[in-house]
Parts: C-alpha cells; structure tokens; sequence
C-alpha cells in the first residue's frame, strides 16, 4: 500500500551514497591572489566547505575527506611526507565545518603556521594516490554502504613530478589501480602563474586511464575543463557541484518497440524533490535519537477481558479489507500486492502521435529522461540515436506504457524528443535524448463544463492585452527562482549549526513581479481596466484592504477565542469529553496563560490531562483555603 | 441522485440460463455502483411472475412481487441477488403490468425524496430483464399506456436475454420471441427514452469499469493580479494523479474479523528496549553526524517561511519556449472567469493575446493563506475545444533545488555508433505505419485517446477481484479481465500475436478438414467493416514486413545480466485462489527455486483458461457458450491441446485472446 503510494518518494530515496576525497594543492604557488585577489587555495577550500555544508543541509549522506599535498607538516598512516590528512573520510559533522571555516578565515595562522608548504616542489604522486586507497579502504570496513568513490584534485601545478620518469610510471600505476575498482579521479585546475594549465604534462596520463568503451566521452568531457581556466570562484563551485552530485540511475529497463525488438534504456529523474535534513526527535532526558516504530494492534471490543493485554500482530499477519457497500471485503497481502504488480515491466511503444495532440495538461507526475544502455543490450544506442532523430525531425511523440519496478503503478506516458538546451553560460540546463511525460488515465482528465461567452473577444482588448503583455516580458529560465521555504530552512540549520546570527531578512521571498517595470506601465493598466470593467489595485491597496480583512476576522476570532478561553475556565471542569472539543492551539494558549509548563512536541491528549489536572489542583486549593478560612 | 428498478422475469417461461444471465447483470450493475455512486443512487428489484403479489398496487396488478424495497446499493443487495431462486409454483409473465408497478413505485420513491429536498435532481431508469418467450398481452395498447408512462420522465432499458433454443434448431428464434421483440420494438417508439439491448451487446457496456465522478469543486476564488489589474477567476483541477483505493487492515491471525489499529510507540535508537513517551520528546534536525536540538517552539518557527497571503500573481511574461515541458510537475489546473457575462470576458482577451504573441505567464499562487510556500507557476492560453472560448491553464514549475545538479554526456558522441542511412530509413517507415490516429476507426487497435476510456488497468481489475470475491462463479470476471489486459497490450503486440494465432487456426482446421469460410460466416457483428478489413490486412502486411526489415538492420544482442533482470514472471500475473493464506517469510539462505514455488498462489492464467475466454468472445451468436461443461479444463482431445503444443511459451500465448 504505502509502496503504491509513496512512488515518487522511494524514488528520491534510492540515490547513492557517495564519498569523496578533497585533495588539495597546498604548495606556495596556490597561494598567488589572482585577479579578484583570491587565492586558488582559499577558493578551493570555500567550495569544499560549501558543497559539504549544502550537502549537510538537503539532508545527503554523502561522506567527505579533505587532504592536503605539498604540505610541511605530514599526518598519514603510511608517514609519507608532504601528505595531510586533515579530515578522515566520514559524514561532516559541525566541528569539521567550523574547522574548515577557521581555517579559511586566517589562512595565516591557522594554515602557514600549522601545516604549511612543503619546501620541495617534486611531488610523488604514487604515495598520494596511495594514501587515498587507504582512506577508502578503511571506510568500506566500516560500512559497505558506498557506492561511489571519487577524488577530487585541486591544483595549478601541471608537472608535479617535474618530468621524473621513474615517478611518472609509479604515478599512473597506481592510479590504474584505484580506477580498477571503480574510484574516478576529477581534476580542477587553475590556471598558474606562468599561464595555461598543460593538461599533457601529467595529469591526461591519469585521468584518460579509462576503460575503453568510454573514452570518447570522457574525452569530451575532459576538454570541457580545458577549455575554461577555472578563476572565477563561482565557476569553481558550480562545478564542485555538478561533478559532486553523482548521476543516479533509477535503473535499467528494456524499451519495446515490437514484442521481440527491444533496447536497454537507463532511467534517470528529471525532476527531483525538495532536499531537506531530516527532522527527527529526541528524548528530552538524554537528548539521545529516538525512533518511530509502528506495530499493528487487534482492535477488539474486548481488550479489557484479556487483562488489559493488546494482540499485537507482525506484518505478515495482518490483511487488507475493503470497506463495500456496509460490508468488508477480504484480501489477503499476497492477493493485494499481485493486483498492484499487474502488467509488464518497461516501456512498450504502442505507437506515434503527432506533438500537437500532446497537450499541457497531460502531464501527471514527474518526468524521467532516458538513455541507452549499451553494455546491457548491443545496439541500444544507435537504434535509441535512430529513434531520437527521427521523432525530432517527423515531430511526432509515442505513446507507450510504463512500469519502471515491480511494485509501481502501470502508467501511459509519452516519449518526447528533445534537443539539448543551455542556458546563457552554455551550462547544460536540458540534455539532449528521449524523455518520458506521464500522463493522465481518463478518470485523472476532469471535463469541466466551460460556459460559452456571452460577449465576443474584443480586439481592442487584446492590442491592450498585447502591450502589457510585451511591458512585462522577461526571460525566463528553469534556474530562475529559488525556493524561498528550502532556502530559509537551511539558512536556519547553518546559523544554528555555526552559533551564528545572520539576519534573517538575507533570505526573502523574491518571486515577485519587477514593481519599478510595472510603474511605467500603469497607463496601460488603466486603460484596460477601463476597457474592461475589471478591478484597479496598486499593490499598497491591496496590502492595505488585505490588512483590513484580516483585522477584522482577527477581532472576530479573537472575540471568539477569549470567549472559547473564558468559556474554558468556567467549564464543567471534570468533564474530560468537553476539555476535548478545544483545539490544541487554544489547550497550550490556556495552558500558558495559568503558567502551567508543557512541551512543544506534547500531544494533544496529555495536554487535556494538564487541564485536567489544573483544574482538580485548583480545587484542592480552593478547598483548603476554604478550610483554613473555616 | 440515480434510482433504479429491477424488473426480473421469473414467470413459467423463464429458464434457469436466462435467470443466471439476469442476475450476473444485476451484480454488475450493483456491483458498479456501490463503487462509483454509493450514495448518490437506489436500487429495487421486483420480480414478475411469482405466486405470490407482494406489491403496494396488488389489486390491479397480481403477480408481481417487490422483494427489494428502492435503497441504497449496498453488499446484501448482491447477496438478495443471488438469491433468487426460479420457484416451482410460477404464474405467466406480464411484461406491461411490471413496467408499471416499477414506474409506479420509482415515482413513490422521488416523492419522498423529494418531501426532504425540493430541488432534488432525480434520474430514474427501469431495467427490464427478459428472455421474451412471453407475449405482451394486449399489444393494440402499447400506444396508450407508453403516452401515461412519458408524463413520468423514466428511461427504459429492455435487455433481452439470450434466447431459449428451440428444439431441433440451434439458431433460429421461437414464434413468441418473434413477436414479443416485435412488440417491444414497437413499444420503444412510442417511449420517450427507451433502448432495446440484447445481452451480449449490453454485457459489453456494463462490463465496462469507470471509475468514481468527481464533485467539481473550485482550488481557488480570487483576482488574477496582473500589475494593478486584478481579473476575478475561478481555479478548477483539470488533471491530478488519483491513488489506489484506500483500504483498511485486518487480522489474519484472529478467527472473526477484527480490524487492525497501527499504534506508534517511541525508542531510542541505541537501546529500542527503552520506550519513550511521546511527550517526552523533543524536535531536532540532523546536520551531519551532529544534531540540531530545537528545544524552544520560537526557534523551530524561525525555520520557517511565514506570513504567506491568498495570492495568483503575474511575475511577467516570456517566451513559450522557455518553459520546458518534462520540467513541468505533474498535475494541471484550469482558469476560468468568477463570471462570463461580466468584465467584457477581460480573461479571454489576456488569453488570446498570449497565445498570438506566444507567450507564457509566471506567476506566484498561494492558494490558501498559511501555506508553507509559495508555488511558482505557467499561465498558458488554452482554446476549449466545446465552447471554443479562450481561458488559461496553469501548473507547477520547478524550483533550482528541484533540477539535478548533473550534466549528462551526449549519448551521439560515440560515433561509431551512430544509426546510417538505411537504419533511419526503416525508423521512419516505422514511426509512419505506426502512427496512432484517434479518428481512424477502421482500425481499432491503432486508435488510442488517453481523454477516451482509458482507466487505470490496476484500480479497474482491482474491482473485478472484489467482483470475483462476491461471487467465484460469475463468468463474466473473465471477460472483464480480458478488457484490462486489452488496454494494456500493445497494438503492435495484438496485431503480431493475431496474426499468429489466425495463421494457427487455419492451420488446424485444415488439418481438421473443416472449412475456413464456414468460421467466417458467423461473424456478425463485423460485416459491415469487411472492405475495412481487408485493407487493414495489407496494412498489417506492410507493417509485418517493417518489423522484419527492423531485426535484420539492427543488430541487438541481449546481455546476460539484462536476461536476468527482466522477470516475466510478474507479467499479467493475477491471484486465482482466494483462501486466506499466510505468507512465508522469504529466508536468505533459500533456494531461488524454492521461491518460486512459494508464489505457487498467483497462477498465471493457463492455456486452457485462455481458450475459454477466446471461445466466449469468438462466439457472436446470440447463443451464448457460456456453459462451463462446454469448456470444462478436460484436457484430453480438445483443440486447446493441440494448439498449447504450438506455443513454446505459456506467457506469449496469452496474447492470443486479443483479436
């Protein structure tokens, strides 16, 4: 049931856990200001703290490890010089973001002082590659929970090994190992003093140890780092970022065209949902975690007889019945996940529609994007590529349906064909491929009778129309808006983390209409609505009329609160069942206004028993001042 | 509000086929509307024909006996259902008397109802159920007694059960079935709302499943605010993702029945033997490996966003080309004007002008005050297809922190891999013949509307199940089942498994030595369609032959591992016992073989369910082969053996039914 249910979340849950490896140039030349007097050190080090503090934020339980090379001090296993750890690889905690914080304020002290740079400016690469393996390997004995493991490395230094050929061979040797398993390496480079960043001097003789069926992508894609220096911070982090959040699939499915043609196509979300930290709750003794488990309890009438003993019941003992007609009908688990599993795994095409019949309101859901899967099913990708070219170019979509796991819902969805879009810095906002728009069953499309207008559409309303329209035009792109409620969320958890008070004001709402613009189109405004009869509001107006309403249901309701209150007091003040009529708001109001203490989490039964138990306090009371008076 | 009457023959001349069809039609019937229409509707029955008059007009009209007063719809009506027993002591059939003893009592029941709510909206329909082996007495007065009966605004429905088969001759109808379908032919065209359907044809409607009618209700009342304008709409839903019914827990473990409470209970994680109450507690957020502890409510509030007011709200305006469709999330709500005839239809003009300067709105909605936060939404012009007045429509957009932060490589980046020209050439063939055309009706597999009675395969054979729990014995679940699984498959799947399992017909009655045509002549329904079908058959022909040109240039070659994800397994996999059974606990250690067994319960429909279920729709006559001794699973000399060798795979058979 909950499985049905919660589709959409278990999707979300499901991406992988990720650790990463900071690995940070700590030599001299990182130190350099460049021309907005940052240095590529402090640069790098912000956007490690940032990603690992947002990470820490949206609630990800990705692991970090920072570590340092070309350093004085040396702090490793193995006693390697120059090789710093100064995080061990875990989930970051408030100290280890407080340090890089400290850190990155009074790099003087807290950095040159302490660690320092290393004074050879050769570098065995081999150690540090080792050194990390260690890392990773201590903690897949800890938990087996990791998926993905990645380094990134911060440098400007082309020729760390300064064309040593013995070091060069030890270097990539051990590289290939840690790719064999699966560990990727990711390089940020910043352009040095001398200039450009040579990516032939050492590092491509790393990075391209690829397997062979990808290396025409990751070459593409190690270009894209060659091309833009990175100097700009904000460049910098966005691509911490991009790198950092690994792809997750949702899975391989088989997508079919004829019952016996079928390509292997990897799902991926192209929407995804609001991240956030967990909420969770404490005991208030021992401030330790506390978890919710829920058990399933015989309802029976009678309970009392049994000693007051509940029948409580595992999982597999309890069924699931369908109130009908004043009756119940039974079915068991087994029957009720079966119906719910019904129909094929995967996508079946049954056909092609033309792109205009697929209207804006087919769209239930969220989306997914495809793509081929060559290792499972040769061929995938060029009858996929085939495909995907030909929908572009006949502007057709089909129609197919949809069954991404055993347990999720069957569901009509359209492949569309999409072209890649970028946005003004030629950073990728839609890929290019097939994607997948669920849509509605018939029951979900509601016909709402729309009335036929009595008076036709004026065209000198619409030329008005029309310029407003063209006053109030922007360009607007899906990265425009942030969400205002995520954002103070975490705004709040990093202020409470870090003992900080930052205003709070910083984080506003900003989806609002550019008031300014609309000031210079008011006599455009005032003739519509003198055209049309509609009403003319400025925004004051509103705030004040809006104010105005609200004034008055708040006497209203405070009127009617005091009453409820008073009401309270002078209740039948044993009747438990009246006490219980009060909501859980007015219970902790009264509750505050006779001074008596509560908890935010108390639930609303132990908040009447409070009352309660006030009210038979008092009356004791009473009753002894009465006798002490006698 | 809907009432019905039931009116069932149960007079000498009804038989116990025509009463079992009439009762399997009335459970479907009810059946459909304790789903959808519980509390808008009533239900009676009255059976004509009995010994007995048990009716508040007995005087004038013998014979007849309410045994179900107008109520509700509800579980003891299926079971007042299936209890209707034909009696030995049966009086003659009057077809006319009933129909006005039903419309009689119907209108009793809208007075009353109309005593507690004057403006009660009543549709009322009579469904008549008989085999017509009696005749309507007195014809010459159909006239008149249809003129009284149109004052009272009832529909007629006449189904007429499959016919009694005369001795000698399979297919030829009774003298008396003759005239009496005569008669009611003529009876029709003096009603006002009537209909004569015959059994099969009627089955085919009533088996088909809806789903619940929604209540059109507004999401939102207030102005659109463009800059200081401020237009007065209302916000309808126009599509949102419905979820599987909800249902209730109960014991297995207990012999009567006895619901199930879940109770939540507290634990600290490092020791769960300590329970916590919940007051106890307090709220806190994970930061890492630490923890935020919110011990003061204030701090907790400071979290979030407030002050939030009612608000639809214009940010601007930009090009359509900037939303981007698979961003949108899911769901769609309608604008229309709070009132068309005022305002000079300022909504329809706004409309009109975005849609010529293609543009689409952005606005902020905050659809009820207090809400946690506020929703970035499109404006789009929308030109209703009915009314063909412009209005808007509106939906949810993505935030930044909804998009994923990855860029995805070019998968035409491996050019190697990359289709040549002939591979698109057989693409584009491909896309062209299968084109879906929702107004091409020669072909009916390829016509799909999703805005056209597509439901939910799994909520509406979630309904057949409680159907078949009511009643195991009810023929019809098959036939429902069978229309799920239609929606479900393929065209091109349906069209290939056809051509199959024609190919493998043939095949046989050749060997059989009975001719082809004599199968064909049976077909009914479909003869006004053959010029259409032969062309399909050349269609169909092509379309074979692009499916062919597919495999031989693509070159697809499955991997192991992807053989082994696949799990046909769940495939059209629907539970065939309905005894409470426990589940086992899977254990880790088991073998992957003992696991199957383990699902032994959900039995996949075998061959020879199929072929009874092909035999039941093959047969057009109005002689239904329904009888289960006709079809029973008897395995020895039956053309389903024969045909099972055909087939490797129980699974792909399946298909076979779907013509």
């Amino acid at each position: 049931m909950n499985e049905f249910q919660n589709e959409e979340e278990t999707i979300s849950t499901l991406s992988s856990l990720d650790s990463v490896i900071f690995l940070i140039d700590s030599r001299s030349s990182m130190f350099q200001p460049n021309e907005y007097y940052q240095t590529a050190f402090e640069n790098s080090l912000k956007a490690a703290r940032l990603v690992m503090s947002e990470k820490i934020v949206q609630g990800g339980s990705d692991q970090f490890s920072i570590c340092f090379f070309g350093t004085n001090e040396s702090k490793n296993p193995h006693n390697f010089p120059s090789i710093y750890i100064h995080q061990e690889l875990d989930v970051p905690g408030i100290d280890d973001i407080q340090k890089l914080n400290d850190i990155q304020t009074d790099i003087d002290q807290n950095f040159i002082s302490n660690i320092g740079h290393s004074t050879n400016d050769q570098l065995d690469f081999s150690q540090i590659f080792f050194t990390c393996s260690t890392i990773f390997n201590k903690n897949t004995v800890a938990s087996k929970n990791i998926f993905g493991n990645r380094i990134f490395i911060f440098t400007c230094d082309d020729d760390p090994l300064k064309k040593d050929e013995k070091l060069l061979k030890k270097s990539v040797d051990k590289c290939k190992e840690l790719t064999d398993v699966g560990i990727e390496i990711e390089l940020f480079a910043f352009s040095g003093l001398e200039g450009n960043f040579d990516h032939n001097a050492f590092y491509e003789k790393i990075i391209s140890q690829k397997e062979e069926e990808t290396e025409n992508q990751w070459r593409e894609h190690f270009s894209e780092i060659e091309m833009t220096e990175i100097d700009n911070f904000n460049i910098l982090l966005s691509k911490v970022r991009k790198r950092e959040n690994k792809k997750a699939t949702l899975g391989t499915i088989h997508l079919q065209l004829t019952p016996d043609i079928e390509i292997a196509v990897k799902v991926y979300s192209s929407i995804e949902h609001d991240k956030k930290a967990k909420q969770i709750y404490l005991d208030s003794k021992t401030k330790q975690e506390v978890e919710t488990r829920t058990k399933f309890v015989e309802q029976l009438d009678y309970t009392e007889q049994l000693d007051g003993k509940k029948v409580v019941l595992r999982e597999t003992q309890v069924g699931q019945c369908f109130e009908y007609g004043g009756s119940y009908i039974l079915f068991n688990p087994h029957e009720i996940s079966s119906i719910k599993r019904y129909g094929p795994l995967g996508l079946q095409i049954f056909g092609f529609k033309p792109l205009e019949s697929l209207k804006l309101y087919h769209n239930v859901g969220f989306s997914n994007y495809l793509l081929p899967n060559e290792n499972f099913l040769k061929g995938s990708t060029t009858l996929y590529s085939a495909l995907y070219q030909k929908m572009i170019e006949k502007k057709v979509y089909a129609i197919a349906l949809f069954k991404l796991r055993k347990n999720f819902g069957l569901r009509f969805v359209a492949l569309v064909a999409k072209e890649e879009i970028l946005d003004e810095e030629s950073e990728q906002v839609s890929p290019a491929g097939i994607f997948v728009i669920k849509l509605p069953f018939t029951n979900e499309i509601r016909n709402i009778p729309i009335k036929k207008n009595v008076e036709k559409i004026d065209e000198q309303i619409v030329e008005v129309s029309k310029s407003i329209i063209k006053n109030m035009n922007f360009h607007f792109e899906s990265t425009s808006f942030e969400n205002p409620e995520l954002q103070k969320l975490y705004h709040g958890l990093h202020q409470k983390a870090m003992k900080i008070n930052l205003n709070q004001d910083l984080i506003q709402d900003v989806i609002f209409p550019d008031w300014e613009g609309l000031e210079k189109a008011d006599d455009l405004f005032k003739e519509f609505v003198d055209l049309t009869g509609v009403s003319y509001q400025t925004e004051e107006n509103r705030k004040r009329n809006r104010e105005q309403q609200m004034q008055k249901k708040n006497t209203n309701k405070r009127f009617y609160k005091t009453e409820r209150l008073e009401n309270l007091k002078s209740q039948d003040r044993k009747n438990k069942d009246l006490i219980k009529l009060y909501t859980l708001k007015e219970l902790k109001e009264f509750l505050k206004s006779v001074e008596v203490k509560f908890k935010s989490a108390e639930r609303k039964m132990s908040l009447v028993e409070k009352v309660l138990e006030y009210f038979s306090n008092l009356e004791t009371n009473n009753l002894n001042e009465q006798q002490n008076n006698n | 509000m809907e009432l019905y009457q039931f009116i069932v023959d149960v007079g000498t001349n009804a038989t116990k086929k025509s009463l079992q069809e009439t009762k399997e039609a009335m459970c479907v019937l009810v059946h459909k509307l304790i789903l959808f229409k519980q509390k808008k509707s009533s239900v009676g029955i009255v059976l004509v024909g009995t010994e007995e008059s048990k009716n508040p007009y007995a005087e004038n009209y013998p014979n007849i006996s309410q045994i179900s007063t107008i109520k509700a719809p509800s579980f003891e009506l299926i079971s007042e259902i299936q209890n209707i027993q034909l009696e030995e002591d049966r009086e003659e059939t009057d077809i006319i008397s009933s129909l006005l003893v039903a419309s009689a009592l119907l209108l009793d029941c809208e007075n009353v109802m109309k005593t507690k709510k004057k403006n009660l909206n009543v549709k009322k329909t009579i469904y008549l159920f008989t085999n017509g082996e009696t005749e309507i007495s007195d014809p010459e007065e159909l006239d008149v007694i249809a003129q009284d009966i149109n004052k009272y605004n009832i529909e007629f429905i006449f189904i007429l059960l499959s016919k009694t088969p005369v001795e000698g001759n399979q297919n030829t109808k009774s003298a008396t079935r003759l005239k009496t379908e005569h008669n009611l032919d003529n009876f029709t065209t003096y009603l006002n709302d009537s209909i004569i359907l015959k059994y099969k044809k009627a089955m085919k409607t009533i088996l088909k499943f809806e789903d619940k009618t929604k209540l059109l209700r507004s999401t939102f009342k207030g102005d659109l605010e463009i800059g200081p304008v401020g237009i007065p709409i209302v916000i309808y839903t126009k599509a949102s993702k419905e979820n599987f019914p909800t249902m209730k827990k109960y014991s297995l473990l207990s012999k009567e029945f006895t619901l199930v409470k879940s109770e939540r209970s507290y634990h600290l994680i490092n020791d769960p033997t300590i329970e916590i109450d919940p007051n106890d507690r307090i709220q806190g957020y994970k930061y890492g490996n630490d923890i935020l502890q919110f011990e003061d409510e204030n701090e907790l509030e400071k979290l979030k966003l407030k002050g939030l007011n009612r608000t639809f709200k214009v940010i601007g305006f930009t090009k359509k080309s900037n939303i981007i469709r698979h961003h949108l999330i899911g769901g769609c709500d309608l604008i229309l004007p709070m009132s068309p005839e005022s305002n000079k239809n300022a909504l329809g003009s706004m409309a009109k002008a975005m849609h010529k300067m293609k543009v689409i709105g952005i606005t902020r909605v905050v659809k009820r005050r207090n809400l946690k936060c506020p929703s970035l939404c499109y404006l789009a012009p929308y030109k209703d297809p009915n009314s063909k007045s412009w209005v808007l429509l509106s939906g949810k957009l993505p935030f930044v922190e909804n998009l994923p932060q990855y860029t995805f490589n070019d998968f035409r980046a491996q050019k190697t891999l990359q289709p040549n020209k002939t591979q698109l050439k057989v693409i584009d063939q491909f896309i062209d013949k299968f084109a879906l055309e929702s107004t091409n009706e020669n072909n009916k597999n390829f016509n799909l509307d999703i805005e056209n009675g597509i439901f939910n395969p799994v909520t509406q054979l979630f309904y057949s199940e409680i159907l078949k729990k009511l009643d195991p014995n009810l023929e019809n679940i098959k036939i429902i089942q069978n229309n799920i699984k239609k929606i479900i498959t393929s065209p091109i799947q349906k069209e290939e498994e056809s051509m199959k399992s024609e190919n493998n017909k043939n095949k046989l009655l050749k060997e059989k030595g009975i001719e082809i045509e004599i199968e064909k002549e049976n077909y009914d329904d479909d003869d006004d369609n053959n010029n259409n079908n032969e062309k399909e058959d050349i269609n169909a022909q092509i379309r074979q032959k692009i499916i062919e040109d597919l495999k031989l240039n693509f070159n697809l070659k499955k991997s192991q591992t992807f053989e082994r994800k696949r799990n046909p397994e769940s495939l059209f996999a629907i539970s065939e016992n309905t005894d409470l059974k426990i589940p086992k606990r899977k254990k880790k250690n088991e073998n992957p073989n003992e696991d199957k067994q383990e699902k032994e319960p959900f039995q996949k429909f075998t061959f020879n369910d199929l072929v009874k279920v092909k035999k039941e729709e093959n047969s057009d006559n109005d002689d239904d082969n329904l009888d289960n001794e006709q079809f029973n699973n008897d395995e020895s000399g039956s053309e389903s053996e024969d045909l099972s060798d055909d087939e490797d795979n129980d699974n792909e058979s399946l298909f076979d039914l779907i013509q």
